[in-house]
């Protein structure tokens, strides 16, 4: 066992970055906890940011009206409205909307009433447009009808919608759970990869310098013994991870893990860390530079996180993008749990798909790994 | 000329390193590759017509129908469901005594569908006459800013590749420490002076990490068309301060007692990381909630105020924190490099 033990003890000399690692992941996944959803169905607000310049009773009904439904935050004019349209340009904001100090003569003269700012290709824009139509739109019909708006009474008769009813199949709670749950082990998973890839890549490079190598070159302990060894201490490390990220995310849901397919989610984090190990594999049968260790475990961490649709959807991403994505292992990681009823039949063909990534990245790195024994 | 050389023996070995290109150079422009092809239809999204489902025979079919937006298709619910359920429809309309929305997600679409028939049924319990609604009106004076969060992406790992100096910085303090290494007992033991070398040491990293930012800026340029820099100059004096900035972190990681240059440089890698992705390499979401719920994090963290900066001076024209964010990246730098000095000053060793 002293291989066993070595690389052990090596991993003990990166504890207070495996430290940093796991609590710099907690964070992230508590922020994700504090968006969780409600428990029925919920329109989506927009999120408005509405400068009143004309102080009246038509704009503070409108201000009433719009905010029953959205999140509406009244700002000054002297607020500075290239921060608001830097929150547009994040995504973070929805619109802007200027009433006009002049707002009821441009009423009575037909002339548009308040500006929008919003990005005009989206659907939240369309939906702005809804929302503020139908608020002119009524008024200019009362105003047309009766001599005096009464704007309470109006706002009470916009504020009554139809009904909204979420089929009785759908289970919101559980679904939320799911959904929370999902992303949790979708991040874990490539939290994952980028920490075997940059933990153990490092860690093998001290243990492949030169010097360490020729030891083992000359030592009795045959090959067998000493991979078996190796990856022993690695998978030992990797469980640990494993089981650390995924009772944390328990620990985080307790008491929301209904309706969770957590065995198989135990399944994926597990297949994906040995898939990350066999690549590692590779990546250390190659090279032992740290410089291309980080890399590369950056670029097929990152690259294989973002094409897997687990940073950003696959939805809202190009056609060749998402066609890329089911050729990658971690998209298929994300298939093995990709429903909270899923079954274990559907489940296999992803699994199968991870496991034949890992036993080829196995193989092509015990290739290498044999080249180079020739070679030296 | 002394200090020229030592500059040229400090460049030389770091050329000759491939894995240094290829973390300066290969990897950003991977990652550049990858983010163009992910984020290519993220910002250009379109308003789309929404499918919904109605009872076959339900009154408001006819007014639906007129809505240019709005797709209907009479269907029965159970059929509905299914459709819905395939992320192929909205939602279902139906009621015969009461008008009734049934669907099966939340979502911008569903809300919007919603907001029609909302002003359906205040329309008829109104009790104002049908023509004394304007439709034609036009109540909004449009104005266009388009939401791009993908160009933070680009823009954080244009910080996070500024301050690579780090890596050859953290080499350069390893080298230079008698404890840690056979050439730093040499220098040690050398009448070479330490400033001096921390100096060519400093200015080495400096061209090269200049270089090869240049090399990738311009590859982003040609290769990926990407107008990111309407404010070159502005921009490349910004990415060359936070070069100090990472030369500067560099030094202090590498002053960590005790540890090789390997998990110095991991613990770098990890630290990089973590302060890329609060400033949105991992996608704009997270940087939009540490802004909410931690801001001072992101005023702090020189990369997401890079970042910041960058999308700010070169999409929005907006300079207001050009200045403080080059204030705090020179004051980190100069922070550090004092501390490096300071820590590196007459130090002496029992035995080496």
């Amino acid at each position: 066992m002293t291989v066993f033990k070595s690389i052990l003890l090596h991993f003990w000399k990166y504890k207070y970055l495996m430290l940093i690692f796991l609590t710099a992941f907690f964070i992230f996944a508590f922020g994700f906890s504090q968006n969780s959803g409600g428990q029925a169905y919920e329109s989506e607000a927009l999120d408005l940011k509405v400068i009143d310049q004309s102080r009246s009773e038509i704009s503070r009904g409108f201000i009433d009206y719009l905010s029953s439904d959205n999140t509406v935050e009244v700002v000054d004019d002297s607020t500075d409205f290239g921060a608001l349209e830097e929150e547009i340009f994040l995504g973070i904001s929805d619109g802007i909307i200027r009433i006009p100090s002049n707002l009821e003569e441009r009423l009575a003269d037909a002339a548009p009433a308040v500006e929008v700012i919003s990005d005009q290709r989206g659907m939240a824009h369309l939906q702005i447009e809804n929302v503020v139509n139908r608020y002119f739109i009524f008024l200019d019909a009362e105003q047309s009808t009766s001599s005096e708006v009464d704007i309470e009474q109006m706002n009470a008769l916009l504020a009554d919608g139809v009904p909204v009813e979420l089929h009785e199949s759908v289970d919101v709670a559980s679904q939320n759970n799911f959904s929370y749950m999902s992303t949790f082990i979708s991040f874990a998973g490539y939290w994952i990869m980028l920490f075997l890839l940059i933990i153990v890549g490092n860690v093998m490079s001290e243990f492949n310098t030169t010097e360490l190598r020729q030891r083992i070159d000359v030592s009795p302990m045959p090959t067998r013994t000493l991979m078996v060894q190796m990856i022993s201490a690695q998978t030992v490390i990797g469980l640990f991870v494993v089981c650390f990220m995924l009772y944390g995310g328990i620990m985080l849901r307790a008491g929301h893990l209904e309706g969770i397919p957590l065995v198989k989610m135990f399944v994926a984090l597990v297949l994906i860390t040995s898939f990350t190990l066999s690549i590692h594999y590779v990546i250390g049968a190659l090279t032992t530079n740290k410089f291309i260790i980080n890399g590369l475990a950056n670029f097929l961490a990152i690259g294989m996180a973002f094409m897997s649709g687990i940073m950003v959807p696959l939805e809202i991403m190009g056609e060749t993008a998402q066609n890329i994505a089911h050729y990658l292992p971690l998209y298929h990681f994300t298939q093995i749990y990709a429903e909270p009823d899923i079954s274990w039949t559907d489940s296999s063909f992803p699994i199968l798909i991870v496991v034949l990534y890992t036993a080829a990245f196995l193989i092509i790195g015990m290739i290498l790994e044999n080249k180079k024994k020739i070679a030296s | 000329m002394v200090i020229l050389r030592m500059i040229r023996y400090l460049i030389s070995i770091n050329f000759k390193d491939f894995g240094y290109w290829f973390w300066t150079l290969c990897y950003p422009l991977l990652m550049c590759g990858l983010f163009t092809m992910t984020t290519s239809s993220m910002g250009g999204t379109e308003i789309e017509d929404i499918e919904v489902g109605i009872e076959p025979g339900h009154p408001v079919t006819e007014v639906l129908g007129t809505i240019d937006f709005i797709v209907l298709t009479e269907l029965g619910e159970s059929e509905a469901v299914d459709r819905m359920k395939a992320g192929e429809m909205a939602g279902y309309v139906h009621g015969s005594t009461e008008l009734e929305l049934l669907v099966t997600e939340t979502g911008i679409n569903q809300t919007i569908l919603q907001s029609v028939l909302d002003q359906i049924r205040n329309v008829s319990a109104s009790g104002i006459p049908f023509q004394n609604f304007d439709y034609d009106q036009e109540y909004i004076i449009p104005n266009s800013q388009n939401a791009e969060p993908e160009t933070v992406l680009f823009y954080a790992l244009i910080s996070m590749i500024s301050i690579y100096g780090m890596f050859s910085a953290i080499e350069f303090v390893s080298t230079v420490q008698p404890n840690l290494s056979l050439m730093g007992a040499r220098f040690s033991a050398s009448p070479y002076s330490k400033y001096k070398f921390l100096f060519s040491s400093v200015a080495s990293s400096l061209l090269l990490n200049v270089l090869s930012n240049t090399v990738v800026l311009s590859a982003i340029a040609i290769f990926y068309q990407m107008s990111l820099f309407t404010e070159l100059w502005s921009t490349l004096l910004l990415i060359f301060i936070a070069n100090m900035t990472g030369i500067g972190l560099g030094l202090f990681i590498g002053l960590i007692p005790g540890i090789n240059a390997n998990i110095k440089t991991t613990f770098a890698v990890i630290f990089m990381i973590t302060l890329s992705f609060l400033a949105g390499l991992m996608g704009p979401e997270i940087r939009t909630i540490i802004g909410e719920n931690m801001p001072w994090l992101n005023t702090l963290n020189p990369l997401a105020r890079m970042t910041d900066t960058m999308y700010r001076i070169n999409f929005l024209g907006n300079y207001s924190d050009y200045l403080p964010t080059i204030g705090l990246l020179l004051a980190y730098a100069l922070l550090l490099f004092g501390v490096t000095l300071l820590v590196l000053r007459r130090k002496q060793y029992d035995s080496i």
